[in-house]
Formats: structure tokens, sequence, C-alpha cells
């Protein structure tokens, strides 16, 4: 049984007989056009002059709600009632309804009548017969009573406009300069501008122009979307709800062919409805993915790679929907099958843990590819190299406590799959021969896992096959020397300094490789070769330079040791003179450099007793920054050389003895780094040294990033069980956060470091405890500048450690370490 | 915006096609004027000008490349070094459907 329909509620008519009025204006806010009509003619009936407004403006709500709806016949009906009111006013409505129509000549007809009339009509309809005039783009009839100025500008702004849409923008420019800005084309005039100066990319003049149009005309409608491409925050979501804006955005760009579908495309994209958007693009684009270039490129880049930007879950179910979509349906679908599976290979690069399927994955990848493009090798040798390069990734450490127990790493990395990354590289090779790349990938692998008779073997075939290649005659000459073959490395070095003169890193490779060579003559009692080879270093040297591989100084210095090797004390003499002549830096940097190399070398001590004397004098003298400097530099610099130096472990002492008396010495920031990196190395004994001029630093800025991170190290190698415990994990925040602020790159590095390995420590507790917090609980502290007395003994050692001087381990190196190369 | 579009070549463009466009190109957007588009410009160059990286830039590039299917139409126009208007006849339709509204 159907619902009965209650008539005459009396509650209704009741609400109704008793306020119309604000039923009415109601209605009309509400926007039900059609009740406020209703209530508005009753009530004009009693009242015209004071309902008349509101009943316009219900007729002009209705008119547009039928408008939008496309009831034109209704929305006509609307207009007459309109006129009838105003008294034949309701040019606007009527103009706008013959433009839905598509009825131009209507339009233009009206128009011009409006501006064909002797009494002044609003600006407003004027401006509203002047749009309906242009986009008729009908020749106006010569009998026509136009006004011959409005006629002129008409012509004018018609003809621009087909100017810009051929190019012809000068053209354009020329036909608008007589409209002038009263004109009632003159929004069309700025306009035009606009445009001219869109297409000839003057983006600044473009945006001025269109400002210039007035609001609510065709004009600045059509300035819309260009308004928006301009707009330098690009595309916002919020644009794509308005599908109308969209689709006018693609026409400006273009590609108004694709408006609607690029729109459909954008709204499901911005509501995340990615697969659908790539769906939509799929049915209705008819070249999309594709290889060629244009726009239909970017969108396929776009819907392809975006998975990589999506968290792994959403991405996983993406990558699904572009495999599935590519390997059903349409028949001939190899492109879009080739864009799919290259997403997958690349999506399981990231997050597929068996090795063999991502290789699966590629292998597919690349037969697809050859199936349209036939055999590609270097598409093959990329993409196994590729596959070899991920394969040979060194892994993490699995232990996660490594860094607190200070662990050695083991001689040979631990790789990802070598087996895998065996095959790969070979089948990159195997793929394309002649590539210089895939072997040297392969060379570069053998050398990771110390196959050292395979990379020998390598190598002389790259210098056969590709003699000119720097890279291999640079990874030649490192091997040769390597192997001790000095002067066939030597030769493999010039020969890559001659394709590169300027490389620092093969000049310096092969002056150390002419010091090593050197020295075995000297070994072999074969001075004049010994002696031969110092100017082929010193041609590769750096006059200016005080580092101790390239500076000429040091390198005279290293031939004067040899000298005396060889007791050729007047070769010697005259070697140091010209050693003194090239010094760059510090007399006592030289002498100490010198005395180091004559202990490595193996120079009897008496020999080096002068360079000895003027270290220790200038250790005994008064506390200066440079000589500190010098000597940690030199120190350094002995660490790295091979063999037991006679003495060093005593000068090293010396050092350390004179920098405890520099911690309240005046210094720089940069020199007090330097002197705590050397502090927290190995080769320092001393960890209280660090501990005072940390302890200075922080008095002088308690904000310090770099220096509340090297007090941190302190702590730690003081303790290496802190930096377990919560307190400790605050402090590393806010070292952090401090050296964010302070742009200290390198300690924010090392901090995000420690934290993630902090975040893979078992909980609290796990190693002891942390018994330095119970005597130190003022750490977390952020304004330590006024307590800084009371924050004293940071370093003291808890009780149950009672020696500070016993060595740990290893410890944890500074950001700045040392950056000299040392090959012997 | 791809690097093809970019610099205006096929896809299927050898070294010298690219050079000479990449050179129009810089030429067009000298650095003291133009500096984002000629950074731009060298970019797509470096992405493009041998065999070896228009492969690896084929294979493996993961950038999307725009934010949306719009931004992508909107970065592909604007940054284009040409910009084409639509033809007489749909720039009419267009005017006349904003005239409309």
């Amino acid at each position: 049984m159907g619902k009965k329909k209650k008539k005459n509620r009396p509650g209704k008519k009741a609400a109704h007989g008793h306020d119309p009025v604000r039923k009415a204006g109601e209605h009309l806010a509400a926007g039900r056009f059609r009740q406020a009509v209703d209530l508005y003619k009753v009530l004009c009936k009693t009242d015209r002059d004071g309902f008349l407004a509101p009943l316009k403006a219900a007729y002009e709500g209705l008119y547009r709600q039928r408008l939008e709806k496309g009831l034109f016949e209704e929305a006509a009906m609307v207009v007459d009632q309109l006129e009838k009111l105003s008294g034949g006013s309701a040019f606007h409505e009527r103009v706008k309804l013959y433009l839905k129509r598509e009825d131009y000549p209507k339009a233009a007809d009206a128009a011009a009548k409006v501006l064909s009339a002797p009494d002044r009509n609003s600006d407003k309809e004027a401006v509203t017969a002047a749009d309906a005039l242009v986009v008729a783009f009908d020749p106006v009839p010569a009998e026509s009573t136009l006004p011959a100025e409005v006629r002129q500008d008409l012509d004018r702004i018609r003809s621009a406009l087909e100017s810009v849409a051929g190019g012809s923008r000068q053209d354009a420019l020329e036909r608008i300069k007589l409209i002038g800005t009263r004109s009632l084309f003159a929004s069309w005039k700025w306009l035009i501008k606009g445009l001219c100066a869109f297409y000839g990319r003057e983006d600044e003049k473009a945006v001025a122009a269109f400002e210039k149009i007035l609001p609510d005309t065709a004009p600045a409608a059509a300035a819309a979307p260009y308004q928006r491409l301009l707009q330098k925050d690009g595309w916002r979501e919020a644009d794509a709800k308005d599908t109308r804006l969209t689709a006018d955005v693609c026409v400006a760009a273009g590609c108004g062919a694709a408006a609607e579908d690029l729109a459909r495309a954008e709204y499901l994209w911005t509501v995340k409805r990615f697969r659908d958007s790539h769906a939509h693009l799929r049915r209705t684009i008819e070249d999309f993915p594709t290889y060629s270039r244009g726009l239909v490129r970017s969108l396929t880049e776009l819907y392809y790679n975006t998975c990589f930007e999506m968290p792994p879950k959403p991405a996983q179910k993406y990558v699904k929907h572009l495999v599935r979509s590519a390997f059903t349906g349409k028949a001939d679908n190899t492109t879009a099958q080739i864009w799919a599976q290259r997403s997958l290979a690349l999506y399981s690069e990231e997050y597929e843990d068996f090795d063999p399927i991502i290789l699966e994955h590629w292998e597919k990848f690349i037969d697809l590819y050859e199936s349209r493009n036939g055999a590609s090798p270097r598409v093959r040798a990329l993409v196994y190299g590729r596959l070899g390069d991920l394969f040979a990734e060194e892994m993490p450490d699995d232990n996660p406590f490594s860094f607190f127990f200070f662990r050695r790493r083991r001689k040979e990395p631990d790789l990802r799959n070598i087996e895998l990354a065996r095959h790969c590289y070979q089948e990159s090779v195997d793929a394309d021969p002649q590539a210089f790349q895939p072997q040297v990938a392969q060379v570069a692998f053998f050398e990771k896992i110390g196959d050292t008779s395979r990379v020998n073997r390598l190598l002389d075939r790259l210098i056969r096959q590709f003699p000119d290649e720097k890279e291999v005659l640079f990874k030649a000459g490192v091997r040769c020397s390597a192997r001790k073959a000095y002067v066939k490395a030597m030769n493999y070095l010039e020969r890559t300094l001659a394709l590169d003169p300027m490389d620092k890193v093969v000049r310096e490779q092969f002056i150390l490789t002419c010091i090593v060579a050197a020295l075995q003559y000297v070994r072999k009692n074969n001075p004049e070769k010994a002696r031969a080879l110092l100017p082929r270093a010193l041609e590769w040297s750096d006059a200016h330079s005080d580092d101790f591989n390239r500076g000429r100084a040091y390198l005279y210095a290293r031939w004067t040791a040899m000298a005396h090797l060889l007791n050729d004390q007047a070769d010697a003499a005259q070697l140091w003179g010209q050693a003194m002549a090239h010094r760059q830096g510090s007399e006592l940097k030289l002498h100490f450099f010198y005395w180091v190399v004559a202990g490595s070398y193996g120079v009897a001590l008496p020999l080096s007793k002068g360079s000895e004397a003027f270290v220790e004098k200038s250790l005994k003298g008064a506390f200066s920054a440079d000589t500190a400097l010098d000597c940690i530099l030199t120190l350094q610099y002995a660490n790295l050389l091979s063999g037991w130096i006679s003495g060093l472990r005593r000068k090293k002492d010396r050092v350390e003895r004179y920098l405890t008396r520099g911690a309240s010495a005046e210094m720089t920031r940069q020199q007090v780094g330097t002197v705590v990196n050397f502090a927290l190395s190995e080769e320092c004994s001393r960890p209280d040294i660090a501990e005072a001029y940390v302890r200075r630093m922080l008095k002088r800025n308690p904000d310090d990033a770099l220096f509340r991170y090297y007090r941190y190290l302190v702590r730690l190698q003081a303790q290496p069980g802190y930096g377990h415990i919560d307190h400790d994990r605050r402090e590393l925040e806010t070292i952090l956060r401090l050296s964010r602020e302070q742009q200290e790159t390198t300690v924010t590095l090392a901090v995000q470091k420690l934290l993630r390995e902090s975040d893979a420590m078992p909980p609290s507790g796990g190693f002891g405890g942390n018994p330095f917090f119970d005597i130190d609980d003022d750490f977390e502290e952020e304004g330590m500048d006024a307590e800084d007395d009371d924050f004293l003994p940071f370093f003291t050692s808890p009780p149950e450690k009672p020696t500070p001087k016993k060595k740990p381990p290893k410890k944890k190196p500074g950001p700045r370490g040392p950056q000299q190369l040392n090959l012997f | 915006m791809n690097p093809y579009d970019r610099l205006e070549v096929a896809t299927d463009a050898d070294d010298e096609k690219i050079r000479t466009a990449y050179l129009a190109a810089i030429k067009r957007f000298p650095p003291e004027r133009f500096p984002e588009q000629f950074t731009a410009i060298s970019e797509a160059y470096q992405t493009l000008k041998d065999e070896d990286s228009r492969l690896r830039y084929l294979l493996f590039e993961k950038a999307p490349g725009a934010a949306s299917p719009m931004d992508a139409v909107r970065s592909h126009f604007v940054r284009s070094d040409r910009r084409t208007p639509p033809d007489f006849k749909t720039l009419k339709g267009f005017l006349r459907r904003c005239a409309a509204r």
C-alpha cells in the first residue's frame, strides 16, 4: 500500500501564514528559488515595492539553476519574467542564455541592439554585449547600427585573436595597439596581451596583463587557467576538485583533446585512487604508456614511477595493478608490459628478499624489451651490470652492538650474494664484450672479494682492449704497485697522467710509487736509479703544497733520508738544502717529518739527530697552537707509515705532555677541534687531553654541537656502556638538534648513525647499566653555562674503572680524521 | 618534464642531434638570464648525452617527475621551451565556453 500524502497540513500552512516573509527569505538563502519565487509573487501583490528586489533575486537564482541544468526553455521563460519585472533589462541573462544554447547569431544580434541604443546602457550590460560580439565571431552586418568605434575595436580584437592562434604574436599586439583602456574591449586587449606574453615565455608580463582584466567577464574566465598555470606554487590538490578549471588548463596547455580525461584522472589521483586514475588513462588515452616524447611520456613516467614514492604496502598493490593491467586486456600491449615489468623489477630491488626473484623479474624485462626492440646487448649489459652491483653490495654488520664493542672489521667484506653477483657481472661482460664499463665493474667486484689473480688477468686484458682508458690505466698502475712491479706501475700511471695531468689522485699515486720504487733501489744499493726517480716525482708534485705526499719539500726530505741510507752525505746535504728552500710549512714540521721518515726508512739515528733536536727544542719552548698542530699532523702521518719507528712512542708522549700545557692557551675553535680529534684517536694515550680541551670549548659555548659531540665520544671512550641509557639518548638528540641549527653536517650524520645504533640496542641495562650517570645527573640539563663548574667531573671515570690511561680496544674516530693518502 | 621534451629531441635521436639541440637550447636560455632553465637544460643533456646514459635513464630512472597528472601537464607546458597556442578553432570554442559562464 502506497504512502498517503498528507494534504493541507495545518502546521505547515500555519507557518507560511504566520511568517511568509521569513519563509521566503529562508528559501532564497537556501537556494530553493522556485519556492522563493512563489512566496515573493504573493508578497508582491501586497507590497510590490518592498518585495520586487527579492523576487528578482529569486528569479535570477532560478535562471542560473535552470541554465546549469541545461533546461534552456525554462531558463528562457524565467528571463521573460525577469524582463517583465524590470522593463526589459534582463539583457545579461538573455545573452548568457543564447551563448549557453550556442546560438551566437542571436547573442550577437541582442548585443548589437544593446550597444546601438542611443541611451547608454549600464557598464555591465555593455561589457557583456561586447563579450558576446567577440565570441560570436560572425561578421557584423553592414546594416548594423553599431557605433563605428565599437565596430573597429571588435574587428581588431577578433583579428588579434586569430593572430594569437596562428602564432603571430607581434601582429596581434599591433592590432590591439589602438584599443583604448576605456574601451568596452579593454579586457580583451589585456587578455590578448597576456596570451602573447604567455606564449612568448614572458611570464611576469603575462601575469601583470591578466591582472588588469575586469572580473566576471569572458576574458577573465579565459585568463583563469593561464593564471593557474603561472602560479608559482605548482598544481594544488584543491584545484583538482574544479574539473572545469582542470579542463581549461589542459586547453591552455595545448592538450585540449584529452582535457576531460586528464581532469578525471587528476580527480582520481587527488582522492588517492591511483590505480583507478591509471586505469582511466589506459582506457582513454590510446598511446598511454609510451616511449615517445611528449606529455604522454611525462605521464607515463609519473604513473610507472610513482610506486617508488609510496609506502611499501600501497606500492605493492599499485605495482600488482600495473602488471595485471598490462598483461591482460589489449592484444598488442608490449609497451605497457615493458613499463610494468620495469616497475616490478625496480620495486623488487627494494622490497624482495629472495635475490633470484629479482634476477627473474629483470630477465623477463629483458625478454619483453628485446621482443619489441630486437636484440639489445647494451640493455642486457646494463641490466646485468646493475644486478651485479646490487648483489655485490656490502651487507651491513649484522651485530648492532659491534660499535659498542669496538669490534674490528673483518678483512673481507660480507657481500649480499657473491654467486649471483659473479654470474651477473659475467653475463654483463658476455652481453657486450666491447663495452668498457661492465668489465671495469667486474674488476672492481673481484677486487672486492680479494681475487687478485683474476683482477690481474682482467686488467691485462682490459689494458690490451682499452689502451687509452684512464680508469683502466690507473687501476693497472695501482695493481702493479701493490704487486711491487713499480716500473710497470709508473709506466701505467704516467700514461694515465698524460690523459689527465690535473688529476690529483693519480699524481699522488704516481709520486708514492716513485718513493717506494726509489726505496727499493736504495735497498738494492742502486743509487743512480733511486736518484733518477726524484725528478720524475718532482714533476708531478705541487710546488705550493704543504702536503706530506705532494709537497716538494717533503719529497726532498725523503730523498735526503735515502741519500743517508746510501752513505752519500754530500748529496744528502744538498737535498736537505733543497728541502729547506722549498718549504711551505713550518721548519718544525719539516724537521719532524724528516725525523719520522728517517726512522721509518732505517736511517741511523745520529743522521737525524739535528732534526730531533729541533723538535725537542720546539716542544720545550712556550706553548704555541701552531707547534701543537704541526706535531699532531706529523704524528698522524707517522701513524699511517708501515714499520716500527724508533723513539716514536716517546715522541708521542712528549707531544701529549706539550698538549696538556696548552689546554688553556689561546686557540681557535678549529685548532681545538684538531687537538680533540687527535686526543680521541688511537695514537693518543691521554684521554684527559680531550676532556680538558672539550671542557674549555663548552665553557665558551655550551651549545656548541661539535664539542658536545666530542664530549659524548670522550664519555663513550671512558665508559663503553655509555650511550645506552635514556639520558645519553636525550643528549644525542640535543646534539642532533644543535648540529642541524649550526649546520654541522658531519656531526649530524655521525649522531644520526649513533641514534640508529642505539635504536637497535636491547632495553636499558643490557650492558650492565651505566654507572657513569650515578655521579653526573646534570647531563640532561640544557642550559649548562651557569652550572658548568658543577659539571666538571663529566669525564671522571667511574670507581670500577680506576685506570684512565688504559688504552681502549678501539676508539671511535672523530668526524674530522686525517685525509692523507699513504700506500706504504 | 622528461629530458627529451626539455631538449626537444626525439627519443631515437643520436648523440650528435642531442648535442645540437642542447647547444641551441642553451643559446636560447643563457645562464645569466635564465639560470633555472639553463640548469634544467644542462641536467637534461647530462641524462641524454650518450647512449649509455640514455639507456640508464630509460631502464633505471625512478623519479616520477611530477606530483600528479595535472602537475605533469603544468610542468610539461610551463617549462617547455616553446609554448604553442591552441589553433583558432580550439581557441574559439574555449572562449565561447568561457563567455557562457
